[in-house]
């Protein structure tokens, strides 16, 4: 058992079903979309880009890549999320969530690719 | 290790090296800051507040909070923003600003030492170097090893204008060499220049890369250096130092007359100065340092001789020697009872000497490999016969002072000679050429071509550099020799300034494919394609490098007509040239 491999495994899993708990429900009801959530995904986002820094297999580049790509969504949407809340003068609506949820849809996306290519990784060596 | 196909990638890969070894290192410490940073603002964010009348408020949220986290981590402070704080988020501040001011400095120890730790410090030594080399737009050539014979060639490079760059594995000697005061500032680096990759990077496959002397410690480098060279640069030219006579022979395969061996070498001079004094001189005066002083005369007289110590220096010195018609009785300790020597002693007692016949002996060698012991003969050899001819061996160029103090006949240092020779043959190939076919003449020649090299540059050394006719170094003659004009040896040493004087430089030889000419009269008729070999004074250089390159000097040295004045003569002139080079190029 590589313990690096599996800090990586958990921490991009994590990254990732933390983001669809946050991402799941309707998209313009604030009520169902906690901020917690998303703070806890791109943390766990951040970590798992960290853990990727120095690696130089070809593998290793690309989930460096995709997990930049999540970061950077997810930091989009909490920056979209910050100013709806304290510098717009209606504060969190409907219309300012479905653009918080997209952002963080697109970072589920590339978590999702830094998953399936972990899974897949580890077949190929199974083999 | 991704394979370094190109220069570049490789200067690239060093580069890369110490980023990727950055990110590894600072892993744990950015998760850790990362850590902390959620802890603290999460915690932070939930705190119950207060308001300016006292009533208790939810927490500020997460964005506040890590604005307030921000500020106080990175220990700026604006003090209690946006609201003054209750006491339950004053007490979570204080755990945060331990926290956080732990995580920041963790990391800053990390980087500090990462800083210094030598490997780090190595790969970014190693990314410096293979950058400074890849920036190097001029001749250069490599030094591998600068022990004292390197150390020698590369205040000879130096002197001679040449960039050069040099690959030492002992840090100490680099550190040495790094004092010394060079003109041009050298690439230097710790590495072992046995593996084809130190090589690669220090300019080897470089279009610049003119050469490469292997100056190691122990043959086994140098060989491994002019094997790389061979196989990976083909037509650098490589010159190794090779000690022991087996492995000269190996090397045949590889460099041909490219390898040295110091005791070989001054062997056959001390042989050639007994037989052909003048010629040996000659070639001393060729392959010496340009501005040096003129060589004094030796004469070491033929008869018998004594020779102390019979390690590889003895051998060669006895071989030499006695094929010269000498006779010559050896003397040693160590060796003695193997055929050749004669008698067991040390030579530093009267007794030994005596023994050796050196009452009537003419001349005597102190061999050793010890300074002190040579220096000891040679003074017991000295008091007991006055007129001896005495030839040390001198072997740490920092006993220098104790040899000048001696008044040997000649001193033989074989750092010096290695230098010589190399610094000779490698800045001017063709140089070799002409040295080779000296044997074949008389001592008549030798001497008329020493009176001749004196003349022209003042009893100083002179400097011996090579034109070739058809490159772009010799523009003019290349032009004028595509246009049919007839040029002879004699038109390039005439002075530009007046054409009815002779510039003070010796035409040495003229190469024409496999074809020498040696010493070719004024009018001897140049081709295309000839490879000219000058010895003379640097302003002699200076006008013949003037008749080669400018073709309004050149018709005018050929007394063909004076070169174009006016502008619009001279308008014509470029429009003639233009199209002469035209031909030229299409040609």
């Amino acid at each position: 058992m590589n313990f690096e491999k599996v800090i990586f495994g958990f921490f991009i899993t994590l990254a990732a079903t933390l983001n669809f708990g946050f991402f799941i429900g309707d998209m313009t009801r604030p009520e169902l979309h906690n901020v917690y959530g998303l703070g806890a995904a791109l943390v766990v986002s951040l970590i798992a880009t960290v853990l990727k820094f120095g690696d130089r297999t070809q593998l290793g580049a690309v989930h460096l890549a995709t997990s930049l790509v999540a970061d950077l969504q997810l930091i989009a949407a909490a920056v979209i999320w910050t100013w709806a809340s304290y510098g717009t003068p209606g504060g969190m609506d409907g219309n300012h969530m479905s653009q918080v949820i997209s952002m963080s849809a697109g970072a589920l996306m590339a978590n999702g690719v830094s998953v399936v290519l972990m899974v897949g990784e580890t077949l190929s060596l199974r083999r | 290790m991704a394979p370094a196909s190109t220069r570049g990638g490789d200067h690239r890969s060093a580069f890369t090296n110490v980023l990727y070894l950055f990110l590894r290192r600072m892993r744990f410490p950015l998760v850790l800051i990362i850590v902390l940073y959620t802890i603290t603002v999460v915690g932070l964010s939930m705190m119950p507040g207060i308001d300016a009348d006292g009533n208790p408020t939810p927490g500020m949220g997460l964005f506040l909070a890590f604005y307030v986290i921000s500020y106080t981590g990175t220990t700026i402070g604006f003090g209690e923003l946006p609201f003054p704080y209750s006491t339950a988020q004053r007490l979570w501040m204080t755990l945060s600003i331990y926290l956080t001011v732990l995580g920041w400095s963790y990391s800053v120890v990390t980087v500090l030492s990462l800083v210094q730790e030598p490997a780090f410090m190595n790969a970014l030594k190693a990314g410096r170097f293979a950058r400074r080399i890849n920036q190097l737009r001029e001749p250069f050539y490599l030094v591998c090893g600068c022990g004292e014979t390197g150390t020698l060639v590369c205040h000879g490079l130096d002197r001679l204008g040449f960039r050069f760059v040099v690959v030492e594995q002992n840090p100490a000697r680099l550190q040495e060499l790094r004092l010394e005061d060079f003109r041009s500032d050298a690439p230097m680096i710790v590495a072992d220049a046995a593996q084809p990759g130190t090589l690669i990077s220090a300019g080897l496959t470089s279009p610049w890369c003119r050469g490469v002397m292997a100056l190691a410690v122990d043959d086994e480098t140098n060989r491994a250096i002019a094997v790389t060279v061979r196989l990976l640069a083909p037509k650098v030219p490589v010159l190794a130092r090779i000690g022991s006579a087996e492995g000269g022979n190996q090397m045949g395969a590889f460099g041909g007359d490219m390898v040295i061996n110091p005791f070989e070498r001054f062997a056959r001079y001390l042989a050639a100065a007994v037989v052909a004094p003048e010629s040996y001189r000659l070639r001393e005066i060729l392959t010496g340092l340009p501005g040096d002083d003129w060589p004094e005369e030796h004469r070491p007289p033929g008869g018998h001789w004594v020779m102390c110590g019979y390690g590889r220096f003895g051998h060669m010195i006895r071989e030499e020697l006695c094929g010269a018609g000498l006779t010559m009785t050896v003397i040693d300790r160590l060796h003695y009872g193997e055929p050749g020597v004669d008698i067991q002693g040390t030579g530093v007692d009267a007794a030994s000497l005596r023994a050796a016949g050196i009452e009537h002996s003419t001349g005597i060698v102190t061999g050793n490999a010890n300074d002190l012991k040579n220096l000891a003969i040679a003074i017991t050899a000295r008091e007991l016969k006055p007129d001896l001819f005495v030839v040390t061996r001198q072997n740490q160029n920092s006993n220098a002072p104790l040899f000048k103090a001696f008044e040997h006949d000649l001193a033989m240092v074989p750092s010096r000679i290695v230098a010589r020779e190399f610094l000779a043959l490698i800045t001017t190939p063709l140089l070799a050429r002409f040295l080779a076919a000296i044997p074949n003449r008389d001592e008549a020649w030798c001497t008329a071509l020493i009176k001749r090299l004196a003349r022209v540059n003042r009893h100083r050394v002179p400097e011996v550099w090579s034109v070739k006719l058809a490159s772009s170094q010799a523009e003019a003659l290349r032009g004028a020799l595509v246009a049919g004009h007839r040029l002879t040896a004699g038109t390039l040493l005439t002075d530009p300034y007046e054409r009815a004087h002779r510039t003070r430089g010796v035409l040495l030889m003229v190469a024409r494919g496999s074809q020498v000419f040696p010493l070719p009269d004024h009018d001897f008729q140049l081709q295309r394609g000839d490879e000219l070999l000058f010895a003379g004074s640097e302003q002699a250089r200076r006008r013949i490098d003037l008749v080669a390159t400018n073709e309004n000097v050149l018709n005018y040295v050929r007394g063909a007509r004076d070169g174009a004045g006016g502008w619009l003569w001279q308008w014509l002139e470029d429009r003639r040239n233009a199209r002469t080079k035209a031909g030229d190029g299409a040609s």
